[in-house]
């Protein structure tokens, strides 16, 4: 099985850390991609870069419902990327730096107060059609 | 002081797509920007639950109709990677020929668009003419004038013919020609200088710490270009990535003209060298499970890409991470103390395609 | 006031001005909007000039899919638009959602929140396709000044004659 390659597994109660040190290293920040692993467990991977284009994976496995720590407080340009996954995949972050509160992408105008959007990425599945 | 809050799109004359932000003016000054997204949010990377694999292709190369060979070519990239397949060296060569021109056709675009947001509209009309003869070599070679459709997993799907491979090389000749008479017009003007020169600066440490990639970031200083990988044919020759160390709106127009240049250079190399060979490998089944990441350089900026796969002919994760997305947080940065009749311009300085943003 | 309608009527025929409006399109058809305008296309031969501002305008052109977020901003530059007026829906998106129609935050075609009167086909639409569709909403635009058609005021929009509604596909939110 083909699995990405230098990934260091973090945990809730370190990542901001991890992060905070991959910088000081001189790593480039590229993106978080949030998968969702089973009904149980969400998946980050924070990929990070450097100038000789070597590639460098924080892994983190939590449960669902879990509040993440959000790491635009040591990095500035994880806000957008945080706010998206906020809105489709419904994970709540703590100490966003700009919170769009679910309004990102999705437009949660028609909704009554309290009431959220389906999170789309988290939840959908497909069925086949029958054929007649 | 008088503090008002003017919005800047989704409509607006200078952008074509919908880009909305929310400008703090403090007279004629900004001081906080607030992007509002969503305006063309699809959610297409959900869609790779529906379509197999190999209908994803097309999918993905709507992320954006101007670096749409691009999109598709990360894609494939990444499933030939779950496969442990390479293309053929034909279809290597094929592949980077499509991807610089899709190159030269967005830089021409980009051009264009720039000097009309300064009130150029000659010159707008000028870049959009020489980038015809790049959409015509597109159409003959393809069929399809902006979507092309010739990236497939394994290889790629048309040839182009000696004939054609012998045309495209006059054309290149032409088109260099129109374009240096356009630099040399554009780059000298004092009006064109008076309105980029040291608007929008970014310094070489903020590009980095930011997360800037591309032109953005070439303008800075930095010498990264998605292209030092070596993809496809590329490793048969040198590369050198264009860096300009001003780090203003000038620095990054001076990147792009130079990169169409270098990638007409690119087109002819690979022109003169292409060898013969088949066109695709056969794939044969699912892919096996695994994740793969692949790295190319788009018009924008490096354009990455994360698949994962469970062993079906679904995908259960597709994530792209698109070069104007990492372009926002800059743009935040420069936006702040300019003047309001700069914004366009500074806006525009970054390239920005709202399209790849939100996907 | 006989001489000076007749003035401004052959005034907007002769010269139409367009809007265009970017709604969830992947800029391939954007792109082909403005190629249309440079000169290999030129429609300004017709006296076609694209305008910022939809209260100048004549016709709309719209490109792509309509989304919940967006459809607000369509149907508001529609309404400011003076009448008579013709929309074009251009591409494949704008015709019906194309191949986004499955995705959650697409509502699908123009047609689902303003009257289309022309669809240009194409994924993206070719700027000759664009430059016809332009064409015949004109003519539409004149039927319309000659009171042979009627009036496309804001009533709610309903999906266009011979065009069947799209079902949307099974996805279950489980």
């Amino acid at each position: 099985m083909i699995v990405l390659e230098n990934v260091t597994e973090v945990s809730l109660d370190n990542v901001r850390e991890e992060v905070a040190a991959a910088i000081e290293q001189g790593w480039r920040f590229v993106t978080i991609t949030a998968v969702d692993l089973n009904e149980n467990e969400f998946e980050f991977i924070y990929h990070f870069h450097n100038p000789e284009f070597e590639i460098k994976n924080l892994r983190l496995t939590f449960p669902k419902g879990t509040v993440v720590p959000s790491v635009s407080g040591v990095l500035f340009c994880a806000l957008l990327v945080e706010n998206e996954i906020k809105d489709l995949f419904h994970i709540d972050f703590e100490g966003l730096a700009l919170d769009y509160n679910g309004t990102f992408y999705t437009n949660v105008d028609e909704l009554e107060e309290g009431e959220r959007m389906i999170a789309p990425f988290a939840t959908f599945t497909t069925v086949q059609k029958n054929k007649d | 002081m008088s503090r008002t809050i003017i919005p800047f799109g989704p409509q607006h004359p200078v952008l074509p797509e919908p880009l909305h932000l929310k400008l703090v003016v403090e007279d004629e000054i900004v001081s906080e920007v607030i992007p509002n997204l969503g305006y063309v949010h699809r959610g297409l990377e959900m869609l790779s639950r529906v379509r197999d694999m190999h209908q994803m292709i097309y999918v993905v190369e709507r992320v954006c109709g101007i670096c749409s060979c691009l999109h598709a070519l990360a894609y494939c990239h990444a499933l030939e990677k779950l496969y442990g397949l390479e293309a053929p060296p034909r279809a290597r060569y094929l592949r980077i020929i499509w991807g610089e021109l899709h190159r030269m056709h967005s830089h021409l675009l980009w051009l264009g668009l720039y000097a009309e947001s300064f009130g150029f509209e000659s010159l707008f009309l000028a870049f959009w003419k020489v980038r015809e003869r790049i959409m015509d070599i597109m159409e003959a070679t393809a069929g399809n004038r902006v979507v092309i459709s010739t990236n497939i997993i394994g290889g790629v799907r048309r040839d182009i013919s000696p004939e054609n491979l012998r045309w495209i090389m006059n054309e290149m000749d032409l088109v260099e020609k129109e374009f240096r008479q356009l630099m040399s017009t554009m780059l000298k003007d004092y009006t064109v200088e008076s309105r980029t020169r040291g608007k929008g600066y970014l310094s070489k440490e903020d590009a980095y710490a930011l997360g800037a990639c591309g032109p953005t970031l070439r303008g800075s200083g930095w010498a990264i270009d998605s292209r030092m990988l070596e993809y496809d044919a590329l490793k048969d020759f040198s590369f050198e990535p264009v860096v300009e160390h001003d780090g203003d709106s000038y620095a990054r127009g001076v990147v792009r003209f130079k990169e169409v240049l270098q990638s007409i250079g690119i087109v002819r190399e690979c022109i003169s060298k292409i060898p013969d060979s088949e066109l695709s490998v056969p794939v044969k089944g699912n892919p096996p499970a695994g994740e793969a990441w692949s790295n190319v350089e788009q018009p924008r900026g490096e354009l990455l890409y994360y698949v994962k796969s469970d062993g079906t002919k679904n995908l259960p994760r597709v994530r792209i991470r698109t070069p104007t997305f990492a372009n926002i947080p800059p743009l935040l940065v420069m936006l702040k103390g300019c003047e309001l009749a700069d914004v366009p311009v500074i806006t525009l300085s970054i390239d920005p395609c709202i399209s790849c943003t939100e996907r | 006031m006989g001489l000076l309608n007749n003035l401004i009527n052959k005034s907007r025929l002769k010269s139409p001005w367009v809007v265009h409006y970017d709604c969830g399109s992947c800029n391939g058809c954007d792109i082909e909007v403005l190629a249309c305008l440079t000169p290999v296309y030129d429609l300004e031969r017709f006296g076609i000039v694209n305008v910022g501002n939809p209260k100048h305008a004549d016709v709309l052109l719209v490109t792509g899919t309509v989304n919940k977020r967006n459809k607000a901003v369509l149907k508001n530059i529609y309404d400011q638009m003076p009448e008579p007026k013709a929309v074009v829906a251009i591409g494949t998106c704008g015709m019906s959602g194309g191949m986004f129609r499955e995705c959650y935050n697409v509502v699908g075609g123009v047609d689902k929140v303003i009257p289309v009167d022309v669809y240009v086909p194409g994924c993206p639409a070719k700027p000759e396709a664009i430059i016809d569709g332009v064409v015949k909403a004109l003519e539409l635009v004149k039927a319309k000044l000659e009171g042979k058609a009627p009036q496309s005021d804001a009533a709610p929009a309903e999906p266009a004659e011979g065009k069947p509604e799209e079902p949307k596909p099974e996805i279950d939110a489980a």
